[in-house]
């Protein structure tokens, strides 16, 4: 992509092409189901879609997707707001009578961290909510910083105080300690 | 457990976006068509009607006499000044704004979504001045073939025109925030917890 033109159709093919699965997982994360997900999924191909025209180059094309699709999620309030349903993880799969019992330990516990996760993620402000969202995503802190707006310093900062937030509560709920 | 334990952990690609990028694609485009010929359908609905107000007050302003005739063309102004800047506002978030770093996005989400900024009592306070002498001209045109007293027609319509401003002012103000209002709420919640 040349700085100063803008996005073709053909560019804008192959950077959904390239973004789409990591745009519908950080949806996923966000609204924490499929459903609500796929929705706000068409919202932002739609948006970048029409925006497309208003791509100079200045950021990275993923990087300038998922400013659409994070703007789309914060403002998709009544989909947010019956989001009580578990994401759809594939490691969320049933247990088979053919599972080892280590392997079915590992499973319902796998499910367990899983569930509280999810329980973890609600509780979060929908900011820090997009921060560990585009964190997952494996966003590096300086795009983190140009999608949100916030300083690089600000989001490792944020961050990293999630991080410890998850681990407390996760040894709290646990006993650990 | 650490958050970056679900780092790179794949979820299921459910529904309808399991390997179907050219069909959204597809999809899309005739979504972005559909869009288009609705917005193109609103516009022309506006413009049929600045049209018809410009015909109708024109056609009006050939006849009667001249505080009659004068006031028709300032209401005739008035009403399409004010169609035009109901239709500015109508359009409430600029698509261009979604690819705005979000905390840039909702700075002017907020500006956008506010009910009525300086600039919009700038332009509605002309607007309704442009109402006010002109209907006030028009129904007193028509009142002094009964009554000759303009003091008392004056003050009955700057009474009658400030009540119905008010009014208009607060049942507006009602259904902005019936629309917008959770959504403004929201956008101030969230920019509270970006800083």
């Amino acid at each position: 992509m040349q700085k100063g033109n803008p996005m073709q159709d053909e560019e804008f093919r192959q950077a959904i092409s390239h973004h789409y699965a990591g745009v519908f997982r950080l949806c996923c994360r966000y609204f924490g189901n499929s459903d609500d997900a796929s929705d706000a999924v068409q919202d932002i191909i739609m948006k970048v879609w029409t925006n497309r025209h208003r791509f100079r180059g200045e950021s990275s094309p993923g990087t300038w997707i998922y400013r659409i699709a994070t703007n789309v999620c914060l403002t998709t309030l009544e989909k947010r707001k019956h989001s009580v349903r578990l994401p759809d993880f594939e490691e969320l799969s049933d247990t088979t009578p053919d599972d080892s019992d280590e392997e079915k330990e590992k499973k319902t516990m796998d499910e367990a961290r899983l569930q509280f996760f999810k329980r973890f993620m609600d509780s979060l402000n929908s900011a820090d909510r997009l921060l560990v969202s585009l964190y997952l995503e494996e966003i590096d802190s300086g795009e983190i910083a140009a999608v949100t707006g916030l300083t690089g310093s600000n989001v490792r900062t944020r961050i990293s105080r999630i991080k410890s937030q998850i681990k407390k509560e996760w040894e709290d709920s646990n006993g650990i300690r | 457990m650490e958050l970056d334990d679900f780092k790179g952990r794949k979820l299921t690609l459910a529904g309808n976006f399991a390997g179907s990028e050219d069909k959204i694609i597809t999809d899309l485009q005739q979504k972005v068509e559909s869009a288009n010929i609705k917005q193109r359908r609103k516009l022309m609905y506006f413009s049929v009607m600045l049209i018809t107000m410009a015909v109708v007050y024109l056609a009006l302003h050939r006849r009667g006499d001249t505080l009659y005739n004068t006031g028709m063309l300032v209401l005739g102004a008035g009403f399409i000044s004010g169609a035009i800047y109901l239709f500015m506002k109508s359009r409430t978030l600029k698509e261009s704004l979604y690819s705005l770093p979000v905390t840039e996005f909702l700075t002017a989400a907020e500006k956008r979504l506010t009910y009525f900024r300086f600039r919009d009592w700038l332009v509605t306070s002309s607007i309704l001045l442009l109402l006010g002498a002109g209907g006030g001209m028009v129904l007193i045109s028509r009142l002094l073939n009964y009554t000759d007293n303009l003091p008392l027609l004056i003050a009955i319509w700057v009474v009658f025109f400030t009540g119905l401003v008010i009014f208009g002012y607060f049942a507006g103000r009602k259904d902005w925030e019936k629309e917008h209002g959770s959504l403004i709420k929201e956008i101030r919640k969230l920019k509270a917890e970006m800083k």
